[in-house]
């Protein structure tokens, strides 16, 4: 039996114990585990609600804005409109003028 | 399985928070993920996966590494399912099976390939000893709530 051998059963040592102490984990800790877990659930949707809750307002305040830019949209839309129909007058006014 | 909204609700809710998990714990989740697909290839392609596990295991490199490939892909999962909804009941085991499954890797791939096995030994050992010091830090912070919980409960303190 050379050391490789022996590093192999080593190994297999090693493969079998993480198993077994998981095993045993499980069975002796599980009342302590649970309970860390009830914790960190507790919190961890108090942060989701948190989190839920900032998207929400972030989510109001650029509605607001989007329709306070529309507002502005259609402002601007109407001032162009009223500058093309100035430029046609003043056009035609040339136009007449130049004649 | 029973249909409770309010517990899918709140697991939804905790799923939510991936990102938060992804954060904190970048390496756990990449050394889950690398012993799911290692154990994977592994499960699926045998000893094929390890020159060193060939070399050292000899006869029965075959069988053994499928097996290993199964159990480490096991506990690769069940670190991430556990850490992702949150159930250190489920997480802890896992970390231990990934211990188990990178030391494997590790003693196995230096013993047959020597020096040449060298620089994935030292990384699959590194990643074992990184499983069980937090599969440590879980229980400590679970005896840690325990206790709090017991002498809350005690006192008549609720938290």
């Amino acid at each position: 039996m050379n050391w490789a051998d022996v590093a192999v059963s080593i190994a297999q040592v090693a493969a079998g114990g993480g198993i077994i102490q998981g095993i045993v984990a499980y069975t002796k800790r599980r009342s302590a585990m649970r309970q860390l877990d009830r914790d960190s659930d507790s919190r961890a949707v108090k942060t989701a609600d948190s989190v839920i809750e900032m998207l929400h307002e972030e989510l109001d305040m650029m509605r607001i804005e989007r329709d306070e830019l529309r507002k502005q949209v259609r402002r601007l839309g109407n001032q162009v409109t009223r500058c093309e129909a100035n430029l046609a007058i003043a056009r035609a006014e040339i136009a007449r003028l130049t004649r | 399985m029973t249909i409770d909204p309010a517990g899918r609700e709140r697991k939804r809710k905790i799923f939510y928070l991936w990102r938060e998990h992804i954060r904190h714990n970048a390496f756990g989740t990449m050394a889950g993920i690398a012993a799911v697909i290692l154990g994977t290839l592994g499960t699926l392609l045998g000893d094929g996966v390890s020159q060193g596990m060939t070399i050292s295991l000899r006869d029965a490199a075959g069988p053994v590494a499928h097996l290993w490939g199964a159990t480490f892909a096991i506990g690769g999962a069940m670190k991430l399912i556990g850490l992702y909804l949150n159930r250190s009941t489920v997480e802890v085991p896992g970390l231990w099976v990934m211990a188990g499954g990178y030391a494997f890797y590790s003693i196995t791939v230096v013993a047959g390939l020597r020096m040449h096995g060298l620089a994935a030994g030292v990384i699959s050992a590194a990643l074992a000893v990184g499983c069980m010091l937090k599969a440590k830090v879980i229980m400590q912070r679970a005896r840690d709530a325990l206790r709090r919980y017991e002498n809350g409960s005690n006192s008549g303190v609720a938290e």
